[in-house]
């Protein structure tokens, strides 16, 4: 985890996404703001609802329509601007430069295609690739996500192969145009702990392989812990802290984050009850005033009940980015 | 996909073998022949000679299984209202006009029916799919008749555009088919469209989108694929209510085809006639649905294993 990032590929500034329903307007990702370097993993955390997922949609410009907008914002991918560009130039970028691996590899593959012809399809219209030779790549695609006998499973529809398999092709049909940031929105939650521990160290294979970076989508600290360099935890759509990982597990500033991870079991901690958060998170629709945390936080005061929170810098001891949304931020 | 392929062939023979049993035991319960074909005051011995000349004298086994031998070679007997005909060549000779009417029914229907469903799914709640609903229920719930009955006053009559009825060209062809085709568009389009509204929620749909795949495509292609099992399915259903409904039809536009002569049959009791209709119509009732069943599992590779 020393790693030094240098080359910012991915800048999200002041992203803002509303949906509207029966309930009126309302923002369900609210101005976050996120820096990837190249070959850097960022997890981004928070519980069911908070707008993780809204937030890596948003990135892709694919949230869902038309319920779903992107209100405000700017993501910068590679000196491009995705939020000035056309539907169609949008097209070009997503497979290409930017891509996703969805959550549940259950049904997250068409059931109709062979797993080949779906990895070819993005090489056929992202790359020159001719005809010919785009069952051989996607051959190499597999090989290289590690799946066995990759010139059998080429050929393979999603239903002969196990939920393990099946987010190896779905991670193969991602990487297969080599882009330079792969959002991975919880693509281990539905795999069975082993597997889940060979798919992380197959995505870190890749990464360093092919030095992209990584968006990580999840609830999962322990995750968080072993494959990620900085860390964004949301809240109610807002990013409440960001820093690096062993710098917020060590001093985290945010209420929030340290009741996150107080809630985390600990091989050596003290046998007892966990401690958990009071409450539920605000539905989005109806979020509280100030502090979006306030009404759980043990720490609440009349301000933090009515005035926005300010951004507290508490930069790591390496000069490393670590802030957090809160007027009472603890370490410091 | 030849297993899959060869079990679906077994099953469609054994119904057919089960439906030429229902025919034979259905026209022997509905009374007897012997009293359609002669006078009331027919003798003793002319009644025995013609039971013995129909072997209706056979114990009922024996009569099916001549029934049976006779029925695989086409052979239904000779009609007994169009007399001089055989029943099979009554059937023949019409059949051609039903099967053309309700080819012709089927593809409008589809190329109809089809888009909409997709294009209602994708215009959810908007003009487009509030327009295909009130189409739809206009279409499964005004009685075909009717419906074929107001063609002929609006198209023939008052803009005299198309024959009223009867046959002969492909101008004849137009209001039948219609009619035919409408109650079928209201069905398979609101089919299509709660398939297509399934399957576009499904996370492949997101995935191939994020491929960058362009939205035309992941619409006709990714979705389409997965959602046409469901019409497709009931695809066959229609094929099968596309000859029972010609009946309808038929009457209405004078159309010679088989509801046609299903109905003069019944109503003269010409019971080799209704035999070898009822055997035909369950005949192209299994095929299609063969057809279906083959057609689902070339789309569905889940199907096939």
């Amino acid at each position: 985890m020393k790693d030094t990032f240098t080359e910012t590929v991915l800048e999200v500034r002041g992203l803002t996404t509303t949906i509207s329903g029966k309930r009126g307007e309302f923002t369900a990702v609210e101005n976050v703001d996120l820096t990837l370097k190249r070959g850097e993993t960022l997890g981004l955390v928070g519980e069911s609802g908070s707008g993780k997922s809204l937030t890596g949609l948003s990135l892709l410009r694919l949230v869902p329509k038309p319920a779903a907008r992107i209100a405000a914002g700017s993501v910068v991918l590679d000196g491009i601007d995705l939020m000035s560009l056309t539907e169609d130039q949008m097209r070009q970028v997503r497979g290409r430069k930017i891509s996703m691996i969805l959550q549940d590899p259950q049904t997250s593959l068409n059931p109709s295609f062979t797993v080949g012809s779906q990895i070819a399809e993005a090489l056929a219209l992202h790359t020159d690739t001719p005809r010919k030779s785009l069952r051989d790549k996607a051959i190499e695609m597999l090989r290289r996500v590690r799946v066995a006998a990759p010139e059998h499973r080429v050929d393979a529809y999603p239903h002969q192969m196990s939920g393990g398999m099946r987010q190896r092709a779905v991670g193969a049909v991602a990487i297969s145009c080599a882009p330079d940031v792969i959002i991975a929105d919880e693509p281990t939650t539905s795999l069975d702990v082993t597997v889940q521990a060979q798919y992380i160290r197959l995505l870190q294979e890749l990464q360093r392989e092919s030095g992209m970076g990584i968006i990580f989508i999840t609830h999962d600290f322990g995750i968080v812990a072993k494959v990620c360099h900085r860390l964004a935890v949301m809240y109610a759509g807002q990013i409440v802290e960001t820093g690096p990982v062993a710098q917020i597990f060590d001093q985290p500033l945010h209420p929030y984050t340290r009741a996150l991870l107080s809630s985390v079991p600990k091989l050596h901690g003290q046998i007892g009850r966990l401690p958990s958060i009071e409450g539920t998170p605000p539905p989005l629709w109806d979020r509280p005033r100030g502090c979006k945390f306030s009404p759980r936080c043990p720490l609440a005061d009349h301000r933090c009940r009515n005035e926005e929170p300010p951004t507290v810098d508490s930069p790591a001891p390496d000069g490393s980015e670590h802030w957090a949304r809160c007027w009472k931020p603890e370490a410091i | 996909m030849k297993k899959y392929i060869g079990t679906r062939l077994i099953e469609s023979l054994a119904a057919i073998l089960v439906i030429t049993i229902l025919v034979f035991a259905l026209t022997h319960m509905s009374g007897s022949p012997v009293d359609a074909l002669l006078p009331q005051d027919a003798t003793q011995d002319q009644i025995d000679a013609l039971v013995a000349q129909w072997g209706l004298d056979q114990p009922l086994a024996v009569q099916y299984l001549t029934f049976l031998k006779n029925a695989l070679a086409g052979d239904f007997g000779d009609s007994l209202k169009w007399r001089g005909y055989s029943a099979m060549g009554v059937v023949l000779d019409r059949f051609p006009q039903t099967l053309l009417l309700g080819g012709v029914a089927v593809a409008i229907s589809v190329i109809v029916a089809i888009p909409l469903g997709v294009m209602a799914a994708m215009n959810r709640n908007g003009p487009l799919d509030r327009g295909a609903q009130i189409f739809s229920l206009f279409g499964q719930s005004v009685p075909q008749f009717w419906f074929a009955i107001l063609l002929i006053w609006f198209l023939a009559v008052a803009l005299q555009l198309v024959p009223t009825s009867g046959s002969g060209s492909w101008r004849h062809l137009i209001l039948p088919a219609i009619a035919m085709a409408w109650f079928q568009i209201a069905a398979l389009s609101r089919l299509t469209r709660s398939a297509m509204l399934d399957v576009l929620d499904a996370e492949y749909i997101k995935l191939a989108r994020v491929k960058g795949v362009r939205e035309a495509r992941v619409v006709w292609v990714h979705a389409l694929r997965n959602a046409a099992v469901v019409p497709l399915t009931y695809f066959g259903v229609l094929a099968g209510s596309v000859l029972t409904g010609s009946v309808t039809i038929e009457t209405v536009f004078s159309w010679p085809g088989l509801g046609w002569v299903a109905i003069e049959a019944i109503r003269a009791r010409d019971f080799p006639v209704v035999q070898a209709v009822v055997v035909i119509f369950a005949i192209i009732y299994i095929v299609s649905n063969f057809l279906v069943d083959i057609l689902n599992a070339y789309i569905d590779p889940r199907v096939r294993s």
